[in-house]
C-alpha cells in the first residue's frame, strides 16, 4: 500500500483512540440516563419489587402531585427570577467596574475581592448563611434591630420567605463567575466607542442602555443560559439551609426526585420525574438558543 | 456602590472567619457581639482532633484528586481529537459533549444510582469517583478543546514534517504547549469535586466513605448546632481554595473567561 494512505489510515484510528475512552464516560452520563429513564418511566415496582408495566400511570400520578407541582412551580421561579438577579448584578458589577475613572489598583483589589465568595464550597455558604439568617443569633436581623429599621424576620422559617432568602444566597454565591465573563465580554469592547458616544454627548447611563448592554447581548444571553441550568443545581443549598423548607415550600425538582427514589423508592415515579425535568429544561435552553440566533442574526 | 457589593460579598466570609475564632460564650448571644474580645483557637482544636473530620478530608482529597488525575488524562488526548481531527462519529459525539452540560445533575441521579449498584460501586470512593468523572470530563473537553484549537498549527506541522509520528508529537508538543490550558481545567475539576455535595450524600451512606461536604452538613444537627466548630470547620474546607485563587488568580480568571463565552 502506498505510504500515503498507510499514513491516512493510521490517522483514522489514533483520535478514535484518543478520544474513545472519554467517550464512552460521556456515553454513560448522555445515553444510558436518558434511555434508562424513558424505559423506567412507564414501570412501577411492586412490593415483591418486581416490575409491571404501568403505561403512562406514573405521569398521571406526577400532574396530581402537590409536592410535584409545587416543586415544579419553584424550579421554574427559582430559574426566572434567579437567573434575572444573577445577570442584572453581574452585569452592573462588571459596568462599575470598567468604568475608567477607578484607579487601576482599585479595580484589581475589588475585582479579586468581589469574585472571591464563588471559591467557597456551596455547602459552607449555606452554613453560614443559615446563621446569618438566624432568627435570634444571626448578625441580620441583629443588624436590623439595632439600627431600629425593622423587627427581627423569620428568614428561613415561614415558607415564601425563605424561598427568597436561598435565592438571594444562591445569588450572592453564583454571580462572581458570571461577572468575570461579563467582563471579559466588557473589556472585549474598543474604549473608543464609548469615548466616542460620550463625546458625541451621551450621558453615561445611556452609554450603558444603547451601547454597552446591546453589545455584550449574546454573551448575556448564553449565561442565562449557564445559570439557568446551575439554579437547578441548587440542591446543596437548599438542602443545607431548609432541607425542602417549611412544609415543602423551598423544595425544587431535585428534591422531588430524591425523595421519590430514597424515601417513596418508587423507581418508575423517579425516572419519569427525571423525564419531566429533563424536557423542562431541553425547553428552556432551546428558548435561550433560539433568542441566541435572533440576536446575531439582527446584526 | 462598588464598595456595597464588595461588602456584601465579603461580609460572610469574614464572619465566617471571626466566628470561628470566637469564645463559645459568644456565639450564640442576643444581640450580638460582634467583634469578640477575645479570640480562642479551640474550636479549631475540636475540628482537627475529631477523627471523623480527619477521615472526611481524606476522603473528599482521595476522591478530588482521582478525578482530577482520571478525568485529565481522558479528556487531554479526547480535546486533541476534537480539535485537529474529523473522524467519524466526530460531530455527534462532540453534540453528546454538549448535551450534557443540558443535564441537571438530578435527572442523571437515580440511573447513575442504578448504574452503580450493579457494578457494586455504591458506597465505595471508586464509585464516587466515576460518578464525577462523568460530571467533569465533558466541561474539560469542552474547554480544553476551545484552547488547543486556538494553537498553532505550524509547530506541530514542523514536527510531523521532520519525522514525529503524531502520537509523539502530541505528547512533546501539543501538551507542553497546552499547560496553562490544563492547569486551568485542573483547578477546575479538582474544586468541583471537593466541593460537590449531591452525588457525595447519595451514593455514599457511611461514616468511612463520607466526605467533607456531607460531613459538614451532619455537623448541623437537626436540634443542635455547634456553630464555633462549624465555622471552623467551613473556614479549614475553605482556606485552600481561597488561598490557592489568590495566588493563581490569573490563572482563574483566563481559565474561567476562556471556557465559558468565546467557545
Amino acid at each position: 500500500m502506498s505510504r500515503k494512505a498507510a499514513v491516512r489510515r493510521r490517522v483514522q484510528w489514533m483520535p478514535m483512540v484518543f478520544a474513545g475512552p472519554a467517550l464512552v464516560v460521556i456515553l454513560l452520563l448522555v445515553a444510558f440516563p436518558i434511555i434508562y429513564n424513558i424505559y423506567m418511566s412507564f414501570f412501577t415496582q411492586t412490593w415483591s419489587g418486581e416490575l409491571e408495566f404501568a403505561g403512562m400511570a406514573n405521569f398521571v400520578e406526577l400532574f396530581f402531585d402537590d409536592f410535584f407541582r409545587g416543586s415544579l412551580l419553584h424550579t421554574l421561579w427559582w430559574a426566572v427570577i434567579g437567573v434575572l438577579g444573577v445577570l442584572f448584578l453581574s452585569t452592573w458589577a462588571s459596568i462599575l467596574l470598567t468604568d475608567k475613572d477607578i484607579n487601576a489598583t482599585l479595580r484589581k483589589m475589588c475585582t479579586v475581592l468581589i469574585a472571591l465568595p464563588y471559591l467557597i464550597p456551596a455547602v459552607v455558604s449555606a452554613a453560614v448563611w443559615k446563621w446569618i439568617y438566624h432568627y435570634d443569633f444571626g448578625p441580620l436581623n441583629d443588624f436590623l434591630i439595632r439600627f431600629g429599621l425593622f423587627h427581627r424576620v423569620a428568614w428561613l422559617e415561614q415558607p415564601t420567605v425563605a424561598l427568597w432568602a436561598i435565592a438571594a444566597l444562591w445569588i450572592w454565591h453564583i454571580y462572581p463567575v458570571l461577572m468575570l465573563q461579563v467582563l471579559a465580554a466588557l473589556q472585549a469592547i474598543p474604549f473608543e466607542i464609548r469615548e466616542a458616544a460620550s463625546i458625541d454627548g451621551a450621558s453615561k447611563s445611556a452609554v450603558i442602555r444603547h451601547i454597552l448592554v446591546p453589545m455584550i447581548k449574546p454573551n448575556l444571553i448564553i449565561l442565562g443560559l449557564l445559570a439557568t441550568l446551575w439554579a437547578s443545581k441548587s440542591f446543596a443549598y437548599i438542602q443545607v439551609m431548609t432541607e425542602g423548607g417549611p412544609a415543602n415550600s423551598t423544595a425544587i425538582f431535585s428534591h422531588y426526585i430524591y425523595n421519590a427514589a430514597f424515601i417513596k423508592f418508587a423507581p418508575g415515579l423517579t425516572a419519569a420525574a427525571s423525564i419531566v425535568m429533563f424536557l423542562v429544561m431541553l425547553g428552556i435552553s432551546s428558548f435561550y438558543i433560539s433568542a441566541l440566533r435572533r440576536s446575531t442574526d439582527a446584526d | 456602590m462598588l464598595v456595597v457589593l464588595t461588602v456584601w460579598g465579603l461580609f460572610p466570609v469574614v464572619w465566617m472567619f471571626l466566628s470561628s475564632l470566637k469564645p463559645p460564650e459568644n456565639l450564640l448571644t442576643s444581640p450580638v457581639i460582634w467583634v469578640p474580645r477575645v479570640l480562642t483557637l479551640q474550636h479549631y482544636a475540636t475540628v482537627l482532633q475529631s477523627p471523623r473530620f480527619i477521615k472526611y478530608f481524606f476522603n473528599s482529597f482521595t476522591v478530588a484528586s482521582s478525578t482530577l488525575v482520571i478525568a485529565l488524562v481522558l479528556s487531554v488526548p479526547a480535546a486533541y481529537a476534537f480539535a485537529r481531527f474529523r473522524f467519524p462519529l466526530s460531530r455527534g459525539a462532540f453534540l453528546s459533549v454538549l448535551m450534557s452540560q443540558l443535564l441537571p445533575q438530578a435527572v442523571v441521579l437515580w440511573p447513575v444510582f442504578v448504574l452503580l449498584q450493579h457494578l457494586r460501586l455504591l458506597n465505595k470512593l471508586s464509585g464516587l469517583t466515576l460518578s464525577y468523572l462523568m460530571l467533569v470530563i465533558p466541561f474539560s473537553i469542552y474547554t480544553l478543546r476551545g484552547y488547543m484549537a486556538h494553537l498553532p498549527r505550524e509547530i506541530e506541522e514542523a514536527a510531523l514534517i521532520d519525522g514525529c509520528s503524531p502520537i509523539t508529537s502530541f505528547w512533546r508538543i501539543v501538551v507542553p504547549m497546552s499547560t496553562p490550558g490544563i492547569a486551568a481545567t485542573g483547578i477546575y475539576i479538582f474544586i468541583s469535586s471537593w466541593n460537590e455535595y449531591m452525588f457525595a450524600l447519595v451514593y455514599t451512606n457511611s461514616t468511612a466513605q463520607r466526605t467533607l461536604m456531607v460531613g459538614i452538613h451532619e455537623f448541623m444537627g437537626e436540634y443542635f448546632t455547634d456553630w464555633g466548630a462549624v465555622m471552623a470547620a467551613s473556614s479549614l474546607v475553605a482556606a485552600p481554595a481561597l488561598i490557592l485563587f489568590v495566588v493563581f488568580r490569573r490563572f482563574f480568571i483566563e481559565g474561567i473567561a476562556q471556557g465559558g463565552v468565546k467557545g
